[in-house]
């Protein structure tokens, strides 16, 4: 079963397309990093999978179930970027009213995190700092026992050492529950060490979305003469070329299979998932969609 | 209903709403503590001077004797004590004001909302479980309000300086059907607010007009409407008074003469001497009236429009956060 299905989904607000066309399959059991610049849609469409908007077009499906439906709500959690929490509470208030609304609850495991995260549960919600009032919201939301897992920006009002510590926690739950999580950040370097599948949304569309192993194989950064830019074209395909005097440094494609071998003139490696990113943002008009080969349409 | 049950949502309003669920309670009953403090020692006071029946307002008994005795103890008027009845009914407008309008306007502001949601319940559930425990509470703390309120107005408008008389306006809003009533409907005005306008204040605002609204139409058409429906008919004498229904008991919904032809005239005819002018003409006097048994029947009618309006209001609600849940 995908963890995520969406075909043709579209969200406006007003005149404004937030996501458009948006066809996208996320296997189960994976961690995606969903990114994109600004205003490309992310949050839009991580809300569309909470059930917390409705799409304006298209159908979207969560582990098999329609986002928000009885089901849905069952099995995702979700922690929005604006860390929604009830701040005049104090901690145990907020766990109780959590604990009430859900019918599964692992009390052992939320109290554990507290715990180890030092948070009193005598203090009120309002008076934590934005990086625990975070570290609560997830410790809820990993406390329903989910199998997706939403997070919008979780890791930004983080300090690095609480950011390890996060991504370590999740990565651990994955492993151990066969937990699905899909998060955006902008961060992109930290997604790397986790992230096994790569979403890229640009101005409310999918432009990349395949397995980071996948992309990390049949992508290289070749560095040559920005002369013969053109002429590598004919060998590889291009996904995005900058030139910094007579060198270039290009963003390429080379096929299904993967490899490292540079066209003749250029010296090549491979890619970082951050180079891979940037490289597609910077040409929005590229995009690997997923199919029985990658393929970049311009 | 699925797995989820309304009383966890209860609960967890409890953990949410602490504020409202303690102090609507606190507040009604407190101020129903104060009423019937005071009604009590008001009490006292006709009874140790023996004036006990001029609070019994379907009786003749105590007539100008009632009248002159509070004159001559209190120096009431009945402006003030329009006043005192305004100011006892602004207690379902405040809990609809600062409890009712902002547990819902405030969760869309700053945006808590996205954590229930995305918790085990839906968007509905925490409409109806939250609004639906709040209403309870206010409603049942209002009846008891509105007992207080009615116990303590019985004693208040005859030191008012006015007869025991309760078709008067006062009369048939301070009663416990009627402030519950007025509480539900005030309650479910500010979810309505609050789910369409989604800011605290602006809801506030919102709520303030549309509750003056519906007291401006209960005021103006509503009640002289209902007063109107179901009247008992009579034909009195007009120069005699004779068969007139009494004053202190009835209400008069209508008047009019009828000619021997059957024809109804509404407008009495300008002379000098109306009695001349309808023995001349053959003409008779008929009055339309509601017997004071027909009080209560009015006033489950008006309060069951005001919560027939509440359940609309509430309709709206869900039909508008089903339309437009939280983008």
């Amino acid at each position: 079963m995908n963890a995520i299905e969406t075909r043709g989904l579209g969200k406006r607000y007003r005149r404004t397309w937030a996501v458009r066309d948006c066809d996208l399959t996320v296997p189960a059991g994976q961690v995606t990093a969903l990114v994109g610049p600004n205003g490309a849609g992310k949050t839009t469409l991580l809300r569309i999978l909470a059930g917390l908007a409705t799409p304006t077009a298209g159908t979207a499906t969560v582990l098999g179930a329609v986002p928000g439906s009885p089901q849905a709500r069952a099995a995702v959690s979700a922690v929005d970027q604006t860390v929604p929490l009830y701040r005049h509470l104090r901690v145990a208030g907020q766990l109780a009213a959590a604990r009430a609304l859900n019918d599964q609850w692992d009390a052992d495991l939320a109290a554990q995190r507290l715990s180890a995260l030092g948070l009193a549960t005598s203090a009120r919600v309002g008076k934590l700092s934005a990086g625990q009032q975070a570290q609560l919201a997830l410790t809820i939301a990993l406390a329903r026992r989910p199998r997706l897992l939403l997070l919008d920006e979780p890791l930004a009002s983080l300090d690095p050492l609480a950011r390890q510590d996060v991504l370590g926690w999740l990565m651990t739950c994955v492993a151990e529950d066969g937990l699905s999580v899909v998060f955006s950040s902008h961060v992109i370097a930290e997604l790397e060490r986790v992230a096994s599948y790569l979403v890229v949304l640009s101005a409310g569309r999918v432009q990349v979305a395949a397995t980071v192993d996948s992309l990390l194989d049949t992508h290289l950064a070749l560095t040559g003469p920005a002369d013969e830019v053109g002429d590598l074209s004919d060998q590889v395909q291009i996904v995005t070329a900058q030139r910094a005097g007579r060198q270039a440094l290009v963003l390429a494609r080379t096929g299904a299979a993967p490899s490292d071998a540079a066209p003749s003139g250029w010296a090549g490696r491979p890619v970082t998932m951050e180079e891979l990113v940037l490289g597609y943002l910077r040409e929005p008009a590229a995009r690997v969609v997923p199919g029985p080969g990658l393929e970049i349409v311009r | 209903m699925t797995a989820m049950t309304v009383p966890r949502m209860t609960r967890a309003t409890w953990y949410k709403h602490r504020f409202s669920v303690v102090g609507i309670p606190a507040v009604f009953l407190l101020a129903a503590l104060v009423l019937f403090a005071d009604s009590v020692v008001r009490r006292h006071w006709l009874s140790v001077h023996h004036l006990s029946g001029c609070l019994v307002a379907n009786a003749t008994t105590g007539g100008s004797s009632c009248e002159s005795a509070a004159w001559a103890s209190f120096s009431g008027s009945s402006q003030t004590l329009n006043v005192i009845a305004v100011a006892v009914l602004a207690l379902p407008v405040l809990t609809g004001l600062f409890a009712g309008v902002p547990w819902v306007a405030r969760e869309f502001e700053s945006g808590a909302f996205r954590f229930t949601w995305t918790q085990g319940t839906s968007p509905r559930r925490w409409l109806l479980g939250t609004f639906g425990a709040l209403v309870l509470l206010a409603g049942v703390s209002a009846a008891i309000y509105g007992a207080a309120a009615y116990w303590w107005y019985q004693v208040a408008q005859w030191q008012g300086g006015t007869s025991i008389w309760s078709w008067r306006w006062s009369s048939f809003e301070l009663t416990p059907l009627s402030i519950a009533g007025w509480t539900v409907l005030t309650m479910a005005l500010a979810l309505l607010c609050g789910v369409l306008i989604r800011r605290v204040l602006p809801a506030m605002i919102a709520f303030i007009v549309a509750l003056g609204a519906c007291a401006y139409l209960s005021e103006t058409w509503l009640r002289p409407w209902l007063f109107g429906i179901g009247t008992a008919v009579k034909q009195v004498s007009w120069s005699t008074s004779a068969g007139w229904p009494a004053s202190t008991t009835t209400y008069t919904a209508a008047t009019w003469l009828q000619t021997p032809s059957g024809q109804r005239v509404t407008d009495l005819p300008a002379v000098n001497n109306v009695s001349a002018w309808i023995a001349q003409h053959h003409d008779t006097f008929w009055v339309a009236y509601q017997p004071y048994n027909h009080l209560i029947w009015l006033e489950l009618a008006r309060n069951g429009i005001l919560v027939t309006v509440a359940a609309l209001a509430v309709l709206a609600s869900v039909c508008w956060l089903r339309i437009r849940p939280a983008d």
